[in-house]
């Protein structure tokens, strides 16, 4: 039986508030000192979790891909207590559908992303032209488009060059083999290429490999001068909670070693206490209000004055709540 | 590689603390008695964590 003191308002509400944003469901009863423990508390060990874990600790996968190079055959058991925080591992549902539903290989990009203008990249240079010769650091706004080339369709654009300054305003012209990291990647090698980086190649969640060919039109024909080769930004909703590849994982597993372990704990046992936190807010707490006399051994007894102090509260409850 | 162990160890202490402040708060109603029993909570548990950590210790001293 639940103390009268405790208003439980509609529990089923209460639950669902819970479950959706750990200290809601209690605050919506009015229970506002649990609210801030359960709030701060699981959300705090939470994304303290998923900081240590560099914020890839929290993912789903639960379908499996055999025939896709790269991609892991296990399941992310450790999700379903992680879901138990409720929205902010909720994305993880989503962009296990998303990331299912993608190709082996998109390195080359998708033709729905193009056109893509003013995207801003770093990265080197490489170039031998009739101008001269021009190698180290550049950075600048990428302009590309996927259109016809003389083999079919392919990424083309331009680098407008912001970075050296000596080059500032130069458009350099991109075209053939134009190499694009996944789009969709809670982490990838920062190396463009069609086949997986080298063990010890760079990793990033929100930077994107870029490589393409530099071209000059010559007695019109393009010609080949240089290359290109850095990065761009991958946007935050195409890395977050997105399923780790098997490459990435590892990357993760040698950089952070037994962190990254701590950081799944911490999210695996955030879930779970907000399975306390659920039933609390539907059934009330377990040992009851908690200013019952205390046995020797910690556990409460009734005392004969809890009954008649929870009627003398009752009765200043307004009717009807 | 032993320090590195123990530094790990250290997250072990916020981590009691949450569980015993959400568990104690998942039984009681009063703040006063959610803190009492939250406090002797993570007592006991860390006592526990420190006498596995010590007796570990002991029994792996010369492997």
């Amino acid at each position: 039986m639940i103390d009268p003191r405790i208003q439980l308002k509609n529990r089923h509400l209460a639950a669902v508030l819970a479950f959706l944003i750990p200290g809601a469901g209690h605050a919506y009863q009015g229970r506002w000192f649990k609210a801030a423990i359960f709030s701060s508390f699981v959300l705090g060990l939470f994304f303290w979790g998923m900081s240590l874990g560099e914020w890839q600790v929290v993912y789903a996968r639960f379908s499996t891909s055999d025939q896709v190079p790269g991609r892991s055959r296990e399941k992310t058991i450790g999700y379903l207590s992680q879901v138990a925080v409720g929205l902010p591992a909720l994305p993880a549902l989503i962009q296990s559908q998303r990331y299912a539903r993608t190709s082996s290989d998109e390195r080359a990009g998708e033709p729905d992303e193009f056109p893509m203008q003013m995207t801003p990249f770093n990265g080197s240079v490489k170039i031998d032209s009739a101008a001269g010769h021009w190698e180290g650091p550049v950075s600048g706004q990428l302009d590309l488009e996927f259109k016809e080339g003389p083999f079919g369709k392919e990424i083309q654009g331009v680098l407008k060059v912001q970075e050296p300054a000596d080059h500032r305003g130069q458009e350099l012209t991109l075209a053939g083999n134009v190499e694009l990291g996944p789009r969709l990647a809670a982490s990838a090698a920062l190396v463009a290429s069609r086949d997986f980086g080298p063990p010890n190649s760079a990793y990033s969640s929100t930077r994107r490999a870029f490589k393409s060919r530099i071209i000059e039109q010559r007695n019109q024909f393009a010609s080949p001068v240089g290359e290109i080769q850095g990065s761009i930004p991958r946007k935050f909703w195409d890395w977050y909670q997105v399923p780790l590849q098997d490459d990435a994982l590892q990357d993760l597993n040698r950089r952070l070693g037994r962190r990254y372990e701590i950081a799944l704990l911490f999210t695996w046992i955030a879930g779970l206490l907000n399975v306390l936190a659920i039933w609390d807010a539907y059934e009330g707490p377990a040992y009851g209000y908690g200013d019952e006399s205390e046995s020797p051994d910690g556990s409460p007894t009734p005392s004969t004055d809890v009954p008649a102090n929870a009627v003398a509260m009752a009765d200043k409850v307004p009717a009807g709540t | 590689m032993l320090l590195a162990t123990h530094n790990l160890l250290w997250y072990l202490l916020p981590l009691t603390l949450a569980i015993s402040l959400v568990y104690s708060a998942s039984r009681y109603e009063a703040p006063s008695r959610i803190l009492r029993r939250a406090f002797q909570l993570f007592v006991q548990i860390t006592l526990f964590l420190g006498v596995v950590f010590v007796l570990l210790l002991v029994l792996s001293d010369g492997l």
